[in-house]
């Protein structure tokens, strides 16, 4: 019989990173950080038996038994004579759907153009759909394009909207918690007193921070990353928040996404699908975080998501997110709003310090 | 044009394939055995016609491919003819079960006019028994666990033994899930003890009963014309889950991996397919502490997410593609 080697189960996935490494659980949706030393364990002997490990590194016994009981203990893996059986999970990333994002900017959209807009979507097979609205809307406005959704293939609409009055969010809320394809919904410039809970709804969030442009958006940050297969393959292929994304934005300018400079005609003459035919419409969608300055670096590269529109320097196609706070050379966490090296793209984009605390991001 | 049938509950695997087949444009349309009843479809089948069935809002002749996913749950129709019945449970239940061989008799005849078209699964052999897939597994090499159907105590006393005094039941016939307002209940693989046999009465409904299979995992293995899917299940892990993995655990869901199996006992599976002339197929085996490879059952329906899912599989698209292939063929 073949010796016993250590597999990890094919759904987490060691990821190294410039100092230290990650297992992504892509199953349970867990990420634990590991030191290098474990991820070259892993990857360097995996056909080794734990008897061969323990003369090789006889000197570090209990490090390496410290390391098979963390990774036991965790159902990471397991001892296997088997090992040629089990092979890594094929990471081709293949969905039938054209588009599965759409952002689109309400306020100042007419109501009537939704119908134009909601049929392309649906055309295009789109799974989701992120509604915004800066200001105050109308609650019959986004009840009319929620019910342009009903049997569509649109799986699932986020909506931001502006608080008004209590009246306004009660008649909202009433609305989502009927509409099965309405998932979360965050009204934002809420009043500091304002008290919520006869709101029995769970969809519904509520912030006192302004949303009130499409700047707010591209802020990186551990609580967005998704740690799944799907977005996880996504991320070794494509771009992973511009791939398979369109938008309409308030001026009815057909973009990749509002905050990236790029239009692909107006929502009035072009429909979406014209627009995403033109040749540059996706010329952003391959950008993978391994070319990506830095985060190619950074151990939480494949389920962290990527911005385009606000980069370090805004000249290089390759450049790291501006609104990320973590550097990989020494793992550590600050603002990224107080970074000296960051001020001048800050200033590039006009980016007022006081509107970039909110968190909104797809 | 490609023809998939299904029943009217929520089957996101035929979502998934659809999005797929619209993907590459294929031609599709989607029927429900429900159609049959609610007047969406006509059906005359009359003996003397030249052409002898007939579905006026369903051109059979553009049908080059069927997809089977399911197709009529009969508590619907029996609901309707039972409800304001004033008799007795035992007639009830004698009367559903015969309402039930009727709408079979009547699916039978509308399978029966797409018998020379390229079927998946083939709609003949759907009607394959646990007993008949189990001999014939055998016959093809594969190990299958102890196997008894008894209504009979004592018998089922000394299989006991025979067992290792180890010892299962799970429903002859298909799982289903009941759903209630609050609450689901299905058939489960249940784990026999020896007091719970002493408290049958010494004859009980026949049923079917087989030694435990002391597993190091489970392998549910997706087969499609010829190719091989396998996904192993590592449910051990789990009291939860130890006797069958759809007891979930939502916390801690089972380890699911990619899996390949040996050539050996994949032969055997295609083996098996072909005598049971199967062309698509769920299969559920388990690999033994000691090594060994024990086949339990196949489902012709089984659900094909949950393997193509967490293994990256893209069944979906294959079966999609399958389907064109089969109308281009
Ligand atoms: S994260 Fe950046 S690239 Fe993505 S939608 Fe937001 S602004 Fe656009
Ligand atoms: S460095 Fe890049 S990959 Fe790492 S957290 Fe920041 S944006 Fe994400």
């Amino acid at each position: 019989m073949p010796k016993k080697v250590f597999k990890l189960y094919a759904s987490c996935v060691p990821v190294l990173g410039a100092k230290r490494a990650t297992i992504c659980d892509l199953q349970r949706g867990k990420v634990y950080v590991i030191p290098q030393s474990l991820y070259h364990l892993l990857m360097d002997y995996s056909d080794k038996n734990y008897e061969e490990l323990a003369e090789m590194f006889a000197n570090d016994k209990s490090i390496l038994d410290k390391y098979f009981n963390f990774l036991l203990s965790n159902e990471l893996g397991f001892w296997t004579h088997e090992a040629q059986n089990f092979p890594p999970i094929d990471f081709t990333f293949q969905e039938p759907e054209i588009i599965q994002t759409a952002i689109l900017e309400i306020d100042d959209l007419d109501t009537d153009i939704f119908q134009k807009i909601i049929a392309s979507l649906i055309r295009l097979k789109c799974k989701f759909v992120e509604l915004r609205a800066y200001h105050s809307c109308p609650t019959s406005k986004i009840e009319f394009i929620l019910n342009l959704t009903k049997d569509s293939p649109i799986r699932n609409l986020i909506i931001y909207t502006q608080f008004t009055n209590i009246e306004e969010v009660s008649a909202l809320s009433k609305i989502i918690g009927q509409h099965p394809r309405a998932g979360s919904t965050v009204i934002h410039s809420c009043p500091s007193d304002l008290k919520t809970d006869f709101l029995r709804n769970d969809k519904m969030s509520f912030s006192q921070e302004a949303i009130s442009s499409s700047t707010h958006c591209g802020n990186i940050s551990p609580d967005y990353f998704i740690n799944d297969i799907r977005v996880f393959s996504e991320s070794l292929h494509h771009n992973s928040c511009l791939n398979r994304k369109i938008s309409v934005d308030n001026k009815g300018n057909i973009k990749n996404c509002p905050s990236l400079p790029d239009s692909y005609g107006n929502i009035q003459e072009t429909s979406l699908e014209d627009a995403l035919a033109q040749k540059d419409f996706k010329k952003l969608w391959n950008i993978k975080k391994d070319e990506i300055e830095k985060c190619k670096d950074c151990e939480f590269r494949h389920i962290c998501s990527d911005c385009r529109a606000y980069v370090e320097d805004p000249k290089n196609l390759y450049s790291k997110p501006l609104k990320c706070g973590y550097d990989p050379y020494t793992n550590q966490w600050q603002d990224w709003t107080q970074n000296p090296l960051k001020q001048k793209a800050i200033e590039y984009y006009n980016l007022s310090p006081s509107s970039q605390t909110a968190t909104n991001k797809t | 044009m490609i023809l998939i049938l299904s029943s009217s509950e929520l089957n996101i695997s035929v979502e998934h394939v659809a999005d797929w087949l619209d993907f590459y444009q294929a031609d599709y349309k989607r029927i429900l055995g429900d159609d049959f009843f609610s007047g969406s479809q006509t059906i005359a089948y009359q003996l003397d016609e030249e052409e002898e069935y007939q579905t006026p809002n369903l051109d059979l002749k553009q049908v080059s491919s069927i997809w089977f996913r399911g197709f009529i749950r009969h508590r619907t129709y029996i609901k309707n003819t039972t409800d304001d019945l004033q008799t007795s449970n035992s007639n009830l239940s004698e009367l559903s079960g015969r309402i039930a061989k009727a709408l079979h008799k009547n699916t039978n005849l509308f399978f029966k006019s797409l018998k020379d078209k390229p079927q998946l699964p083939n709609l003949q052999a759907l009607k394959t028994d646990k007993m008949d897939m189990l001999t014939k597994a055998k016959k093809v090499g594969l190990r299958i666990p102890k196997t008894l159907v008894t209504n009979n105590k004592q018998k089922l006393l000394e299989f006991y033994e025979a067992c290792d005094q180890k010892l299962i039941t799970k429903s002859l016939y298909e799982c289903v899930y009941f759903f209630e307002e609050d609450r689901a209940f299905s058939f489960k693989t249940h784990l026999l003890s020896k007091e719970d046999i002493l408290n049958f009465e010494d004859c009980f409904f026949p049923s079917l009963f087989q030694g435990y299979v002391e597993k190091e995992y489970e392998l549910r293995i997706f087969y499609l014309d010829g190719e091989l899917y396998s996904m192993a299940i590592f449910s051990q892990l789990d009291e939860q889950t130890q006797v069958d993995f759809r007891r979930y655990n939502d916390e801690k869901p089972n380890r699911t991996v990619p899996y390949q199996l040996p050539d050996e006992e994949a032969q055997k599976i295609c083996d098996l397919m072909q005598m049971l002339n199967l062309s698509t197929g769920s299969i559920d085996m388990i690999k033994t502490k000691d090594d060994q490879f024990v086949f339990l059952e196949v489902n012709p329906n089984g659900q094909f997410g949950m393997t193509s899912f967490p293994c990256n599989y893209h069944l979906e698209q294959k079966v999609a593609q399958h389907l064109i292939q089969a109308t281009q063929s």
